[in-house]
């Protein structure tokens, strides 16, 4: 008899680090910390042999027995997950996109209740820690991801040297492990043609803007991850409140990007927002990328205070829902591509024709 | 045809000789002929086995900015070699850190802001092995169980062969896909 399967549980839950309470929350979406961390004595995942993997999962699931926050988590192995089930993680963003495409002995994922931390084991390093919060919350995250890395070292022993701090399979990574990133909605930005000069600015003070998944993607929905590059020299406490900064920075010029397009060109941009209203309330197909692109409009209208009955809560569910691992644990069954595009449409109209209907007030600005 | 060694001038000198087995040319124009003292009507001496060699050996030489790659460095934990990390850019395991530490060195002031951590800290393990994975490398390991396998086998133990075949299969089988799932394809 086949156990429930544990994704589902997640899948009937709203995911909580995209709830809109954080700080600044429309432009500030998610914020994301994750610390890379291996255990001493024990080849790295690409050198390890199948036992060692074993052990490593085996000495990290006892490890995890310990940490408060982890109480009552989910503990699947990759291999024991359906295709399906292990995108529905990656858009979750719950395991990376290697992690989704592997299913070696000992690869794991422990994903606590709240979906606001998960742990990797045996991704590029053993441990994979990551936590999550809706806004930018970085010293809070960073609090929280100190605390559950220390609870896991009463059980584990880190490989660690005075001199290079936490050893990582890539040495991108050494030293601290941390990867700090807020995911920002930038529409204004974009709009203005800015994006780029911005995208530059960041990089040439040694951090990376990325899409929405991550390393090489696009910027789908006018969202964008920015995050610390350097690992090693900068104490954890340094890269974050630099990373705070930037992230400040960027949303001074996103608010004023917005504020100068309403001035100079409010028509173009009342016509923009409307038009993906019309198209998000009445398609009956709709692709991922129109969609994202669509629903990108209408969150910056919502900001700008243009609809009274949708909110950007609503918005954040329907990035994650309408993706393809996602529309198919609703349909709990394989879409092709044209069945996702109606799929798609079908959930995004019933979520905007829910509640009252919807009316633009352009007359407030 | 231009010069073997100066490279500016007409070959007008065409040698050949055979080194261990394998023919080689010469091509040199007068000047240098003269400087190395070679008489091509003078098939004779170590002087010119010397310039062959010397030649074969400048020939291989690499350009300055690969020869610091060429040291083929290898991680006597994982085994993991120089051409392997700087093909995928991970390290095998923590002795790595020191095994690649020229490469590091190198590397790591690019990459960071800093070439020291000042972050975290926590206790360094002792010697960075716990006594149950008491540093042994994979490949090597399963050397010496072939090894054991062919001795128990010549040495009627089958049961012990056995159980040394599968600890073999263990460690060296390609990492078993436990999937039983459906695939579809998704995205």
């Amino acid at each position: 008899m086949k156990a429930k399967n544990p994704i589902d549980q997640l899948a009937d839950q709203p995911v909580q680090w995209l709830s809109d309470d954080g700080p600044d929350a429309g432009i500030t979406v998610s914020t994301r910390i994750r610390l890379a961390r291996n255990l001493a004595g024990i080849p790295f995942p690409t050198k390890a042999a199948t036992r060692h993997r074993q052990a490593v999962l085996q000495m990290v699931r006892e490890a995890v027995a310990g940490v408060p926050l982890m109480d009552g988590c989910i503990d699947v192995k990759m291999s024991s997950l359906a295709e399906l089930d292990r995108v529905f993680l990656l858009e979750r963003h719950l395991i990376s996109r290697e992690h989704c495409s592997t299913r070696k002995t000992g690869n794991s994922v422990f994903v606590a209740r709240g979906e606001n931390c998960s742990i990797m084991v045996n991704e590029e390093d053993h441990l994979r820690l990551q936590v999550m919060t809706a806004g930018m919350q970085l010293k809070q995250l960073w609090q929280l991801a100190d605390d559950v890395d220390s609870q896991l070292t009463e059980q584990l022993q880190y490989a660690y040297s005075d001199d290079l701090g936490f050893l990582t399979a890539c040495p991108t990574n050494v030293g601290t492990g941390i990867r700090a990133s807020v995911m920002l909605h930038l529409p204004g930005l974009v709009l203005a043609n800015q994006i780029e000069a911005i995208t530059q600015a960041v990089h040439s003070i040694g951090f990376v803007v990325r899409g929405l998944y991550g390393e090489g993607s696009d910027a789908d929905g006018n969202l964008f991850q920015i995050s610390n590059q350097s690992t090693l020299g900068e104490s954890e406490i340094y890269i974050i409140e630099k990373l705070e900064k930037i992230i400040r920075q960027i949303v001074e010029h996103e608010r004023n990007a917005r504020q100068v397009l309403l001035e100079r060109k409010p028509k173009y941009l009342y016509d923009h927002i409307g038009r993906a209203y019309g198209i998000l309330r009445h398609a009956y197909v709709l692709e991922s990328s129109e969609a994202l692109r669509q629903l990108s409009a209408l969150r910056l209208g919502i900001d700008l205070k243009m609809f009274s009955s949708i909110d950007a809560h609503t918005i954040n569910e329907l990035l994650v829902m309408i993706q393809p691992g996602h529309l198919q644990k609703i349909h709990n069954r394989t879409l092709d591509e044209n069945e996702r595009d109606t799929a798609r449409a079908d959930i995004v109209r019933g979520r905007l024709n829910g509640g009252k209907r919807e009316t633009t007030d352009e007359q407030s600005h | 045809m231009d010069c073997d060694l100066c490279g500016d001038n007409e070959a007008t000198n065409h040698i050949q000789m055979v080194i261990d087995g394998d023919k080689k040319s010469l091509h040199l124009c007068s000047d240098c002929a003269t400087k190395k003292k070679v008489n091509p009507d003078m098939f004779e001496g170590v002087a010119l086995a010397e310039l062959f060699n010397n030649f074969a050996d400048m020939t291989k030489e690499s350009p300055p900015e690969q020869r610091e790659i060429v040291p083929q460095l290898s991680c006597p934990t994982c085994e993991l070699t120089s051409t392997e990390f700087q093909k995928s850019g991970l390290l095998g395991c923590a002795d790595c850190y020191e095994v690649f530490k020229p490469f590091l060195l190198e590397a790591l002031p690019s990459l960071h802001k800093g070439v020291s951590h000042v972050g975290k800290m926590i206790e360094a393990p002792d010697d960075g092995s716990l006594p149950v994975f008491a540093v042994e490398a994979p490949v090597n390991r399963v050397k010496d169980l072939q090894a054991a396998l062919r001795q128990a086998i010549s040495n009627e133990h089958y049961e012990e062969a056995a159980a040394l075949r599968d600890e073999i299969k263990n460690l060296t089988e390609g990492e078993p896909s436990e999937d039983g799932a459906a695939d579809g394809h998704l995205l």
